[in-house]
């Protein structure tokens, strides 16, 4: 093929996308298309992650938790407007991410994978048991809708847009960050660790900061999500949510910047069209990235990516 | 409280020979490939669900639906090796892929046993033929008794395989050096095919052994393979003795904290105590077989 578009071109046409599908699509798919929204939000952070860092968290789905619950107790318990519960719960989130992630990835190894799944499993036993701050089951119903100095998003198509206007923003901070000086360094990392130290890449440092990033991206998506449904639930964040984000990355295509993006929305159609089926969703999602590992490695993004450029199938990614 | 000490510490040591045996088999795929199983829990609930649907559901005697369960189990372990594991190896993938790859596996043979059998618990009857043994206080039962005997038998079953045959010696040198083991002339493919069917195997004959104590179901793989790891990060990756030590520690940890602290956050307990550990002593507290080696495995 000869013509390529444009990433300026590509993302214009995203936006009118996103901007023109609630006058096409009606309001159910844009509800779905909120949740592929800030599906995307969690994968496009996941994806700097696993992506250009070479690191695993399995624990994703319990940061997303940390910003909804977050959000939800600040506003519902403690009266705080939904702006500023929002900084704290992204913020806050980001902390425990530091906490969790400084002292594990100064050793090799995927030891990281290990403990956020373990501190996934915690943070959904804790979520679901402490009663008094959590609602325990029940969960914490009534969080207002989102707000900002007085104007609110009281409609799921307002949200629909807020929930876009998010993505959209990180997905070019994504952008920038990998053509940054840090993300030069992030690919020499994953590329090859050691060189990577050997020019002068700190290691231990460059992880821990795509790592909280990413950690702040999930509780910005959490805390969106607690504002798009007026309600949080412990049974939102399970493994399960985890395995979706998972087949997100590896069928749009890990590292690459568009493979999150087109893997959220397309998956969330997925999992949208399970409808009663919902019990077999952790198989159907594990079926579908342990697939796609072994017979589409660059994911759906990078395969297309590479036929643009003419490169068959001697590419090789992952 | 007190006089319930000795009751925990050998309901803590019982559990722990389960955490002991699951380490041995995350380390012996890590010291072959240098992956940690993220599916090895899983290896334990399928040999005991496996052996319980053999006996209640299609009825066949104990002893033959125990092998059964084992061999269905080890089968699965090599599958996963050839079907998973191969082909990403074949054409380099990068190491991240593999844990990704695991963890599907992980996801799906649990969803697959839910399907097929359903996510009620399911048991089978004790071993017998052994008493129940009363040391003091407390009387340790004899399908107790099976689990620690097994544990001991294949900790030195494992050791002279490994110390005495040919084979264990050339899965060893793996371990020490893929490299330079090929370029002895030894099958590492093979090596790493081996290390699944073994870890399998093990996973299997601890679930065949535990399930009479308590009882398993689809879901119980997820919760032993973190205790495993937290075991075998004590006891240092890939090395058998410290396993056994891991397992036992964390096995008496959650038996204690379980008493003592809250029965239902025991899980939280042993994981935030897996976390202090990786952060005081990352590399554990014996000395892994194998220093963290060549990056590219």
């Amino acid at each position: 093929m000869s013509w390529r578009p444009t990433h300026t071109q590509s993302v214009l046409v995203l936006i009118a996308a996103v901007v023109a599908f609630p006058f096409f699509g009606g309001a159910s798919a844009t509800t779905v298309m909120a949740l592929g929204g800030l599906y995307a939000i969690v994968a496009i952070g996941l994806n700097l992650l696993v992506g250009y860092a070479g690191k695993i968290s399995f624990g994703h789905n319990a940061f997303m938790a940390l910003g909804a619950y977050a959000s939800g107790i600040l506003t519902v318990t403690y009266d705080w407007s939904p702006l500023a519960a929002m900084l704290a719960a992204t913020a806050g989130s980001g902390l425990v991410a530091f906490v969790i992630g400084a002292p594990i990835l100064r050793v090799r190894g995927h030891y990281l994978a290990m403990i956020t799944l373990a501190f996934a499993q915690i943070v959904i036993i804790v979520s679901t048991r402490w009663t008094e701050v959590t609602g325990g089951l029940t969960g914490i119903p009534g969080v207002p809708d989102f707000s900002i100095l007085g104007f609110a998003f009281d409609t799921k198509q307002k949200m629909y847009y807020l929930i876009w206007f998010v993505t959209i923003v990180l997905f070019l901070l994504s952008f920038r960050i990998v053509d940054s000086r840090f993300g030069r360094a992030l690919r020499a990392l994953g590329a090859h660790e050691a060189a990577a130290a050997s020019l002068g890449v700190d290691v231990v440092r460059c992880r821990i900061q795509i790592f909280v990033l990413s950690a702040v991206y999930a509780a910005l998506a959490g805390s969106l999500y607690a504002h798009f449904l007026n309600y949080v639930n412990g049974t939102f964040f399970d493994l399960s949510v985890m395995i979706q984000l998972m087949a997100i990355l590896v069928v749009g295509g890990i590292g690459t910047l568009w493979g999150p993006l087109v893997g959220a929305v397309l998956l969330v159609w997925v999992s949208h069209s399970l409808g009663s089926y919902a019990e077999y969703s952790q198989l159907i999602f594990g079926v579908l990235y342990g697939g796609a590992l072994l017979f589409l490695p660059r994911g759906a993004v990078g395969e297309i990516a590479a036929r643009l450029k003419g490169t068959g199938s001697r590419l090789r990614s992952g | 409280m007190m006089d319930l000490l000795p009751v925990l510490l050998v309901n803590g040591v019982v559990f722990g020979a389960i955490y002991a045996i699951n380490a041995i088999g995350i380390g012996l795929v890590y010291n072959t490939t240098g992956i940690i199983n993220f599916a090895q829990g899983e290896f334990i609930m399928l040999g005991g669900m496996l052996t319980a649907c053999l006996y209640g559901q299609v009825g066949l005697p104990l002893p033959a639906a125990i092998i059964g369960g084992v061999a269905l189990t080890v089968v699965v372990g090599l599958l996963t090796e050839r079907l998973f594991i191969r082909p990403l190896w074949r054409r380099g993938a990068k190491d991240w892929t593999y844990v990704f790859m695991l963890f599907a596996v992980a996801t799906v043979l649990p969803n697959l046993v839910m399907l097929g059998v359903g996510r009620d618990p399911l048991t089978f009857p004790a071993f017998g033929g052994l008493p129940a043994v009363q040391l003091g206080s407390v009387t340790l039962s004899s399908q107790a008794l099976w689990v620690l005997l097994v544990t001991v038998a294949v900790f030195f079953a494992l050791q002279g395989f490994f110390d005495r045959t040919l084979l264990g010696k050339a899965m060893k040198a793996t371990a020490i050096n893929r490299r330079v083991a090929a370029w002895l002339g030894i099958a590492v493919e093979q090596m790493v095919a081996m290390s699944f069917g073994l870890a399998a195997l093990l996973g299997a004959i601890g679930g065949v052994v535990f399930t009479p104590l308590i009882s398993t179901q689809f879901d119980a793989g997820v919760s032993m393979t973190l205790n495993g790891f937290a075991a075998a990060i004590i006891g240092g990756m890939g090395n058998m003795r410290g396993a056994i030590v891991g397992g036992l520690v964390i096995g008496i940890l959650q038996s204690i904290s379980t008493a003592f602290i809250s029965s239902v956050y025991g899980d939280a307990v042993t994981y935030a105590v897996l976390f202090g550990l990786l952060v005081v002593w990352p590399h554990g507290l014996f000395r892994p077989l194998i220093e963290l080696k060549n990056e590219e495995i």
